[in-house]
């Protein structure tokens, strides 16, 4: 009968893959075969000699003091144990930078989706605006109107001038808040001229409607208010 | 938690408690010393050695979570402290000798049935002084870290074959000097 080789028995005694087929036939030898059998128990003395040899291994008497003499100045101090909020630290910073990534992204390069508050404010300061500018364009027509009868010498119109004047000063306030220095540097120009209409008792050496018409034309107005109240029109326009 | 037991000892020495260390170190230095001097055999190489064990297990006491015993743990930087030893070793040159060595040493032999024990023992001690420092490491790994050629093979930087023969030469050395003790018995 062929014997397994020394190097075949280590393997099997310790268990190393030799495939089951040879296993199988080295495990059957060492149960049948007497002369495998004595080397397999050889070979089981041997190595239970080595573990014998090699467990025994104290260190030696003084070795303790040794080492610990020498590894006793290289012992810097321990590090305190994290915190278990540390452990989420990292977890949380970089949660954090995705939700602000998130938001500058959303901003910057996705089609913005007002909110309804949002919405209802834009909604609100655009009605506030529109109605102010139905109100100026209504302003601007009469006294469009108002200057022309100044212009043309025609009387009787100093009520509407008294009413214009207090208006015209509101609106003025009202641009300047609006941010249009330009209607409200015209208003604040028309306001004299507007008040010598209103004060007008048909005297022209004290001024009422004669200075009028001599500033109105002057100062050209007339073509400045309607260029001025086409610009409060439909598409607003800042001046 | 005993106050002195190794988790213990363990939470003290991570605030700082030299002593606490001390302690551990007392307990447990026979085991790691012994694991040091049965990859190595050197025993001054093994002081070193499990010095360095226990400096790396210091510095890396944060790390010990409690999963597992200290001493399991403690095993395992130990054995990886000796084989960064037996690496250094192998890198100064002292394995480039392996194969003239081995075949110095490589003698077939069929130790008798009537050969006592401690004849036995006294054989392989002295031809366990005669490995090469991988063969010494590859038979400890083996037989008694019962280690997987293949994770030797890893552990070491070398391959499944070269682990293969250089196991195959330490035995046959241990048999070789079996032969001799035998040859000299009247």
């Amino acid at each position: 009968m062929n014997q397994p080789s020394d190097d075949e028995l280590l393997m099997f005694h310790f268990g190393e893959d030799l495939g089951p087929e040879r296993m199988a036939w080295i495990a059957a030898a060492v149960a049948d075969d007497p002369n495998t059998t004595r080397r397999y128990v050889e070979l089981r003395r041997l190595l239970d000699a080595s573990t014998t040899l090699l467990s025994a291994t104290e260190p030696g008497p003084d070795a303790a003091d040794r080492i610990w003499r020498q590894l006793r100045p290289q012992l810097a101090p321990a590090r305190r144990p994290r915190p278990v909020w540390f452990e989420w630290l990292l977890p949380g910073l970089a949660l954090a930078a995705s939700i602000g990534l998130g938001i500058v992204i959303g901003r910057n390069w996705l089609a913005p989706t007002p909110t309804l508050e949002e919405t209802r404010l834009t909604l609100d300061a655009n009605a506030g605006d529109r109605v102010l500018a139905a109100h100026l364009a209504r302003h601007l027509s009469q006294t469009e109107r108002l200057l022309r009868v100044a212009e043309n010498g025609e009387v009787g119109s100093e009520q509407l001038a008294a009413t214009l004047v207090e208006g015209n000063r509101l609106y003025a306030a009202a641009a300047t808040r609006a941010g249009k220095p330009a209607l409200a540097q015209f208003l604040t120009e028309l306001e004299p001229v507007l008040r010598e209409l209103a004060n007008d008792d048909g005297d022209n050496a004290l001024g009422g409607a004669g200075v009028a018409r001599e500033q109105i034309r002057s100062r050209d107005l007339i073509y400045r208010l309607q260029a001025l109240a086409a610009l409060q029109s439909p598409t607003p326009q800042r001046l | 938690m005993s106050p002195d037991s190794d988790s213990a000892l363990v939470e003290r020495a991570r605030c700082g408690d030299v002593r606490a260390f001390q302690c551990l170190f007392e307990r447990h230095l026979r085991a790691v010393y012994a694991v040091c001097l049965r990859l190595l055999g050197d025993p001054a190489l093994a002081e070193d050695a499990a010095q360095e064990a226990f400096l790396k297990a210091h510095r890396r006491l944060d790390q010990f979570d409690g999963r597992a015993a200290f001493q399991t743990w403690l095993h395992r930087i130990t054995l990886n402290t000796a084989i960064e030893f037996v690496r250094r070793r192998r890198g100064g040159g002292d394995f480039a000798d392996d194969a003239a060595l081995a075949d110095a040493h490589d003698h077939q032999a069929d130790p008798s049935v009537g050969i006592s024990q401690a004849e036995i023992v006294r054989g392989v001690s002295s031809a366990l002084q005669q490995l090469t420092s991988l063969e010494r490491s590859v038979f400890v790994l083996r037989h008694l870290e019962q280690r997987s050629l293949g994770e030797i093979a890893q552990l070491l930087s070398s391959n499944v074959n070269a682990c293969k023969q250089a196991i195959f030469r330490a035995v046959r050395k241990m048999r070789a000097q079996l032969a001799h003790l035998e040859a000299s018995v009247p």
